[in-house]
């Protein structure tokens, strides 16, 4: 059940009529993981059990703490196994494997490794870390007590974020499901806001580009560099539009329930250094990095040397936890990379690009390093295996001989209309505000009318989220 | 119609707008839901009127035969008009030029207008004759009829949602699931003898395609400038014969079995044929029901049936024209004829009219 289907309207205005139609809070909590479990079955409902076994060990675990205080470290270490666990199975085994048979190739054993009929469960990567971030908050104190069963259950699936997140904290997430929401006027407004915000980033702008972006990536041999060129600030636009556009929609959703989840993207095409990148891109993953990975790994208390080791190292996992291929290291390897030059180079050069008297110079330089960095670094994300990486890359330098091969550089205003926009004009402190009535009636108006002038220019056909296979 | 720029300059200054809306003050919620759906009905209603306005159809087959309609009806100078509905088997079993050709031997000056669409239901069909009708600037004027034959055909009949399975999440699909005809086609398929459409969860397939239809999803894709509309006229098709015959005698006998009459849904009464006369009011003159020959026994005992309790004309195949057409090269498969089929039933279906004195001299 996708955000953007007709099936998830109609199951959406069912939960929130069921919802908002009691005012007993328990039953609410009933309502919210009854809806969260069909809204994963739709999927696949063998994978439900996952689910429980995640839900189970975070409410053990939790509990386990309370009544052995002194055993916590080892129970939280226990938890962080027991969920890593299930995650290497279904996600990391085949790569294992294949990684086991390169190995032993390379020492010259003739192996050749079975490939397991192993599905990835959708969301598992998401739903793995909410288990993991309520045992350690528990263990950290930030909650007081072990939670209820339900309450538990219902933070490792509430629906919203389920899939693809945001990774919300359990200390920000379930206080909010211990007291009787209300629903505002402003509530209504922020989720319906953010809903059709969301639905024309996913369904309009990111879906217009994948057809073509897919066209192209699926054989990028034969294609021209002019071709790859374009196909590759596609995908650039492409994954930021579909993903934003999710979490902007989870986020919105959520508020239609009460709930504020943190947001997930603050304009990460505004950059102007990879560390700014980092604070801007998928905000809930980075930041549960550095504070589940990172700082356990001892962050930057041991010196310049561990602190460039703990951030690769981070990165590396980052990249793996998006998915089990080289490609994948290979991006988190390269973002990691990155920000240990910006880390050297913010050492030997302390002053900010954004200010001095040179910063009319420095501040665009540095955006468009690191824009390029950004982009070039999606190409390994993006392409199917490290060869396809290889040409994409060759051709963005120009130096790759490519005629006769078949020319359809992707349309500049599909490229260019939608960032401008969604970058430049939205939330600009340069530009003036809009002076619209503050009347919340009517701004909800307002809401009805422009997703009335929405609909009618939504791709029919619907286009999986990117992030769903992470 | 409407280009890619157009299209992602529209969304983003949308984007921008909503991005700019305020969230402060307070407000009664409940009042506040009316209004967003409120609004969100309103401008849905809108939205459509002005595509209409701008003289966008629907990029599709039926908007091809709406288009040659809209180009021919306004010119005759024809006493008679004589629209032809129905599915692929009437589509293939009339030759309107050698009809009008007929007719005009017997001394009546006819217009055919070839309304027939392959795949379509009586609901597309009727979607159709709704796109037509508001295409027309006038009725039939002083002295002149309009005639207008209805396919009675066993399959579309007795399964109101015909062809859904098919054809949902398409174009054409998208169009005809208005609010009528989803409610309509709904009670349809709860009249007494209808089968079930070959598709699970048809009830919710329905409501889907009604919401993206008054909702106007993804309309500004599936539209078209009427100017780069084909005209389409329902020219007969060609191609190979992938069809063993066997005769057509046994069907005969078969047919004539004694036996009780088929069940005919009453939905084709209530609704089809109700909602057809509400639709184009006094402007036809007459109503005359036709089945087109098969070599299948079941459709030749249901249009007997259906003959009999239709209460306007109806032209039922009969044995004459069944054994003329007891020839392999008239078939390209059980139901549909060959154009050298379409001719042996063209002429004999222009004698049926005329015998029926449904047209004006």
């Amino acid at each position: 059940m996708l955000f953007n289907s007709s099936t998830f309207v109609v199951f959406l205005a069912l939960v929130l009529a069921a919802y908002w139609g009691t005012s007993w809070l328990a039953l609410r909590r009933v309502v919210l993981l009854i809806a969260s479990l069909v809204f994963y079955a739709w999927w696949d409902y063998r994978f439900l059990g996952l689910i429980a076994y995640v839900t189970l060990v975070a409410y053990g675990a939790a509990r386990s703490i309370a009544a052995f205080p002194k055993r916590a470290r080892a129970i939280v270490v226990l938890t962080v196994v027991l969920q890593l666990g299930q995650l290497v199975v279904f996600k990391y085994t085949n790569f294992i494997l294949a990684t086991a048979g390169d190995l032993a190739r390379l020492i010259g054993v003739a192996a050749r490794p079975p490939k397991l009929a192993i599905l990835l469960p959708v969301g598992v990567s998401f739903y793995t870390f909410h288990g993991i971030s309520y045992v350690v908050d528990v263990y950290r104190g930030k909650l007081k007590q072990p939670m209820s069963l339900m309450v538990v259950a219902l933070y490792v699936v509430f629906f919203p974020q389920l899939v693809a997140g945001p990774i919300v904290r359990a200390d920000v997430f379930i206080p909010q499901t211990l007291r009787l929401l209300r629903l505002t006027s402003r509530d209504l407004v922020t989720g319906l806001k953010l809903i059709t915000i969301g639905l024309i980033c996913k369904s309009i702008f990111a879906d217009r580009l994948a057809p073509l972006v897919d066209g192209i990536f699926k054989q990028p041999q034969s294609f021209d560099n002019k071709t790859l060129a374009s196909a590759a600030f596609g995908f650039y636009l492409q994954i930021y539009f579909d993903f934003v556009g999710y979490s902007t929609m989870a986020v919105g959703i959520s508020r239609l329930f009460g709930f504020t989840l943190p947001k997930n993207f603050d304009y990460p095409y505004r950059a102007t250094s990879v560390t700014d990148f980092w604070r801007r891109w998928h905000i809930s993953l980075s930041t549960w990095l550095r504070d589940y990975l990172y700082i356990p790994l001892g962050g930057n208390r041991y010196g310049t040397v561990a602190q460039y080791r703990n951030l690769l190292l981070t990165m590396l996992i980052g990249g793996l936890w998006h998915g089990a291929s080289y490609n994948f290291v290979l991006w988190g390897g390269l973002h990691g990379l990155a920000l240990v030059a910006h880390k050297a180079f913010r050492t030997r050069f302390p002053e900010s690009p954004t200010r001095g008297p040179w910063s009319w110079v420095s501040l665009p330089g540095a955006w468009l390093l690191t824009q390029l960095f950004v982009l070039l670094a999606w190409v390994p994300f993006r392409s199917a295996t490290l060869g396809d990486t290889k040409v994409v890359l060759h051709a963005l330098t120009f130096l790759r001989t490519d005629a006769g091969l078949k020319s359809q550089p992707l349309p500049l205003a599909l490229l260019l209309i939608p960032i401008l926009a969604e970058h430049v004009l939205v939330q600009n402190p340069r530009l003036p505000a809009c002076p619209w009535p503050r009347r919340p009636l009517l701004v909800l108006g307002l809401l009805g009318l422009a997703l009335a002038l929405v609909l009618p220019l939504l791709e029919l056909k619907v286009q999986n989220f990117i992030y769903f296979q992470f | 119609m409407f280009g890619t720029i157009e299209m992602l300059a529209l969304a983003a200054g949308l984007l921008v707008v909503v991005a700019s809306l305020p969230a402060r003050g307070e407000a009664d919620v409940r009042a506040g839901v009316l209004s967003y759906l409120g609004a969100l009905v309103l401008g849905a209603l809108l939205v459509f009127r002005a595509i209409d306005a701008s003289g966008a159809q629907a990029d599709t087959r039926p908007s091809m035969t709406r288009k040659y309609a809209a180009r021919v009806l306004p010119k005759t100078t024809k006493t008679n008009v004589l629209f032809i509905d129905g599915g692929s088997y009437a589509l293939n079993a009339v030759d309107v030029s050698a009809l009008e050709q007929q007719l005009a031997t017997f001394g009546y000056s006819v217009q055919c207008l070839k309304l027939t669409l392959s795949a379509a239901n009586h609901f597309e069909r009727y979607r159709l004759y709704e796109d037509m009708k508001r295409d027309l600037v006038s009725g039939p004027g002083p002295g002149k009829r309009w005639i207008f034959l209805l396919e009675a055909q066993e399959g579309y009949d007795h399964e109101p949602l015909s062809q859904f399975d098919i054809n949902q999440d398409t174009a054409r699909a998208f169009h005809y699931v208005t609010p009528q005809n989803a409610w309509f086609a709904f009670r349809a398929q709860h009249s007494p003898g209808v089968r079930t459409p070959p598709v699970s969860q048809w009830r919710w397939g329905l409501a889907r395609h009604m919401l993206i239809n008054f909702f106007n999803v993804g309309l500004a894709n599936r539209v078209a400038s009427a100017e780069d509309i084909e005209d389409w006229d329902g020219e007969l098709s060609g191609g190979k014969i992938r069809f063993r015959f066997k005769g057509i005698k046994p069907v005969i006998s078969e047919a004539q079995r004694p036996g009780p009459d088929v069940l005919v849904p009453p939905w084709l009464f209530d609704i089809r044929e109700a909602r057809l006369k509400s639709l184009w009011g006094g402007e036809i003159s007459k109503w005359v029901y036709f089945g087109v020959p098969s070599t299948r026994a079941e459709q030749q005992r249901y249009l007997h049936s259906f003959c009999k309790v239709a209460k306007q004309p109806c032209i039922e195949p009969d044995q004459e024209l069944l054994k003329a057409m007891d020839k392999w090269p008239y078939w390209r498969n059980a139901g549909h004829v060959t154009r050298q089929g379409a001719g042996v039933y063209t002429e004999w279906l222009a004698r049926q009219l005329v015998q029926l004195n449904v047209l004006s001299k």
